[in-house]
This record gives structure tokens, sequence and C-alpha cells, in this order.
């Protein structure tokens, strides 16, 4: 039969890519199902930061190993990525902001990451035309930074195509079939039927829909983000710059192309599968930026749109088995799929072939206890 | 006029044989504005999506990709002056 597979990944977003690659590395047979075309979703929809600095140790762990293989890609396999290591910059604008921050930095620190509290004058090092009112410092990784995702993901498809695999675009899967609680395949919209012991859920803010077809209930809720981008400018600073305030905003200026993109976390969040632009960000969204760069106000908005953050209740991925044999999950990564999608793809993939964990993936599990919460969301 | 050395956008500086071999790959509109931001500069598309529409005979409106505001680059200054309370 011409659709056996050793493998079938729902979705064709980078999460989707990056497992599928590393799947297809150990010479199995991998099949793609994309219900849009590749990057369609959030992938072509974020920001592109990649970051180290998270509260939670098993993140940490995570984004260590995809920073390294980042950089990999980019100066052993010599993938065209855009991978520029600026770093990240996180404002602190009260006490209680910096006490957190320091409270990050002495576990980050523990992982030797480089991160440092910097003074406001050490900020202004690193951002010129920051605006220091109010500001108490910021803490600091230089080994953070940001990637290009359309970039990124076709690198990963056009190794998959390499390894055999195939990618199918435009289909949608609307059955999954079980037998005996094990998957057995799936079938799309275009009534071509997969066949397959493995599949895995990478469908991003759908994977509570696709978590349906087999019974599954998987605690994954779409919200809305906006995003803005900016005409292409002169290098004004090289690291993402977030600003936790309620009305803050975090956004990096692109290093290849010049364009400053930016978005802001919703207060409150905006439920749903809703992509429509709203007026509200688009005059809210610059006033954030200036505030923090007043430099930026000589510089003209190009466009806005946004894309869907798929929300866990703790703020960290899913990953890994479910009670449906050969039926896995890679799922509800919070916004952060594209800094997640390198580490996390490669250790599913170790982990359905090999069954070892090179990353502590139980923690990322369904079954875990949900009530915990991601402090540097 | 030779169509290789065509510039099909003049914002991101891409040719017309570009565009055409990432079509040759079986690449759609959307992910050929993706991959080579032909569509992403400062005229939006105005300039190379009705080149692209029509030497490659779009005629489905779902293929085109979508239009996104505001309608024109417009400066932050403006807008956070033209909104201040």
């Amino acid at each position: 039969m011409k659709n056996n597979f050793d493998i079938v990944i729902i979705g064709a977003g980078v999460v989707g890519a990056a497992t599928g690659y590393y799947l297809s590395q150990f010479g199995l047979k991998v099949a793609i199902i994309e219900k849009d075309y590749p990057t369609a979703g959030s992938t072509g929809r974020c920001i592109g930061g990649v970051r180290q600095q998270f509260a939670h140790p098993p993140t940490i762990k995570l984004m260590i190993q995809s920073v390294k293989l980042l950089t990999e890609y980019q100066e052993e396999l010599k993938w065209d990525i855009e991978w520029y290591q600026g770093g990240y910059l996180f404002l602190a604008y009260s006490e209680k902001e910096k006490e957190n921050y320091l409270k990050a930095i002495k576990i980050q620190q523990e992982f030797n990451l480089p991160v440092n509290f910097l003074s406001p004058e050490e900020c202004q090092k690193i951002v010129p035309d920051l605006n220091s009112e109010g500001l108490l410092g910021g803490a600091f990784c230089p080994t953070d930074g940001q990637v290009n995702p359309f970039k990124l993901t076709f690198n990963y498809l056009k190794e998959i195509k390499r390894n055999k695999g195939v990618l199918y675009n435009f289909q949608k899967v609307v059955k999954i079939e079980t037998k005996n609680s094990k998957v057995i395949g799936l079938k799309t919209d275009k009534n071509e039927y997969f066949s397959s012991p493995i599949i895995i859920n990478c469908a991003g803010p759908y994977a509570k829909e696709i978590g349906k077809l087999v019974n599954l209930d998987i605690p994954v809720e779409p919200e809305r983000h906006e995003a803005i981008v900016t005409e292409k400018v002169e290098h004004l600073f090289p690291c993402m710059i977030v600003d936790y305030r309620m009305d803050g905003c975090y956004f990096v200026q692109k290093h290849k192309t010049g364009n400053i993109v930016g978005c802001y976390t919703p207060v409150p969040n905006v439920p749903g599968y809703s992509l429509e632009s709203s007026f509200e960000f688009f005059i809210e969204m610059p006033r954030r930026m200036a505030r923090i760069i007043p430099k930026l106000k000589e510089i003209r908005i190009l466009r806005q749109w946004a894309g869907s953050y798929e929300m866990t209740p703790d703020g960290n991925p899913i990953v890994g088995e479910t009670p449906i044999e050969g039926f896995y999950l890679n799922c509800g990564m919070c916004g952060h799929g594209l800094m997640f999608a390198p580490a996390i793809g490669k250790a599913l993939a170790h982990y359905i072939v090999k069954k070892e964990s090179i990353l502590p993936l139980e923690e990322f599990s369904l079954f875990r206890d949900f009530s915990k919460k991601e402090v540097m969301k | 006029m030779k169509r290789d050395n065509f510039i099909v956008c003049r914002c991101e500086d891409i040719t017309w044989q570009e565009i055409e071999e990432l079509v040759k790959r079986g690449f759609t509109l959307e992910e050929i504005k993706k991959l080579t931001r032909c569509g992403m500069g400062y005229c939006q598309g105005r300039t190379c999506f009705n080149i692209l529409i029509r030497l490659l005979k779009i005629s489905d409106p779902k293929k085109i990709p979508k239009k996104r505001p505001p309608l024109k680059p417009i400066s932050i200054e403006k807008i956070i002056n033209y909104f201040e309370k």
C-alpha cells in the first residue's frame, strides 16, 4: 500500500517538522499531514525569539539544548536559518519584578547560563536608545537570540523529504482509527487513508480538536495574540526587549532584515481561534514600544497580524504518551513552539524510537499535576 | 523585456527567476511570500503581488495572501499623537 508509514505527524508547523526530522533520521518513513501549508498556523505568525531565561528547570534544560541545536544547524549543517544570538533583556520597573528576575537568575546560573542582572546604565550599553525612566535594571542573557521561523521549518521539511518522508498539504485529518486502544491509521478530508502504528499530534492550537478524534481531552486552549512589524531600519539594538508590566510588550529587531517585530499579551486574554487584527492593538502597541525606546517614534508600522498561542493550564508544553497506544502528543507550546521545537522534537523522537529520555520529558507529561505555573511566561 | 532578471519585488529585490524557481519546486504563493519576503516589504505587496498574480495566472482569491492593516505605512509618532487622549 502506498500510504503505509512508520510515523504519521499531524501538523507541519515547526514542532511537527522538527519531530519528523529527528524521526526520519532514525530511518523511519515519516508522513506529515498539514491542513493548510507548512507554517500557515502559529509558526508563521510568531516573532522568532529564542530564549533560555525561564524559571522552570526542565524548560531551562530544554532551551539550552535548543540553542545548541540551532547553533549546530547553522554552523555545521550550514542551514540558512538566520540564527543570531543577540540576547534577551527583561526589564524591571518595580522591586517586585527585580526580585522575580533575581530569583530566576539564581536558578538559571545553576545551569551555567551567562545571565546577569544589569543596572540601567549597563542596559543602555546594549540598547543605547533605551529610556531609563523608572527603570531598575534588567535580566540579560547574551546567548539567547532569534531565528527565522519559516526558514527553520522549511529546512526540516527539506531534510525529511531527503530521508524519503512525504508531506501532504491541504489535507485535514477527520478520523483517527484505533483497534484495541492502539492507533492503526487516519483518514483525511480528501478521503485518503494513512496507516501507521504511531501518530503524533503536533496540531498546535488545534491539538484539542485532534484529541477529540480519539476521545482524549487535551488541556490546550487557543488564545489570540497580535503582532506588528515596522519598516526596515539601521541596527538599533541586538536583543529581544521584554517588558512584563501589565501594559508592557516585547519586541526584537530582525538582525538580517532590520524590521522590528513585536507583540504584547492582552489583558484580559482573548480565548478562541479568531485571527482577526484589532484596532485596539494597532494604536496601543506603538505607544508601548515608544515608551521603552522613544526613538522608535520616527519609524513606520508596515503591518499587523494575529496568531494563536496554544495555552495549557500551567504554561508548559504537553509531550509524550497518552492512554492510547501509539498516539503521542507534542503540543501546548504556550507561544514557545519555535524555540522549543529543536530540542523537544529531538527528545520525543528519541523517546519513541529508543524509549530513552534525553530531556526530563516526564515533567511535560499529559499525566502531570497542572497546578504549578511557569513564572516567566 | 527579458523575464529572467526582471525585478518582481522592488522592496526586497527579488527577480522573476527566483520566484519561478520556487514555483517549479511546488511552493504556493503564500509559501513564496514567507520564504522570499516578497510582499512583506514597504509596498506590502501592492506592486509585486499584482505582477505575480498575473504571471502565475492565479484566479482563486484564497490562494492570494491576505492584505493586512494598515492601508499604508504610518509612523509610530503619528499613531500616538492622533490617538492620545
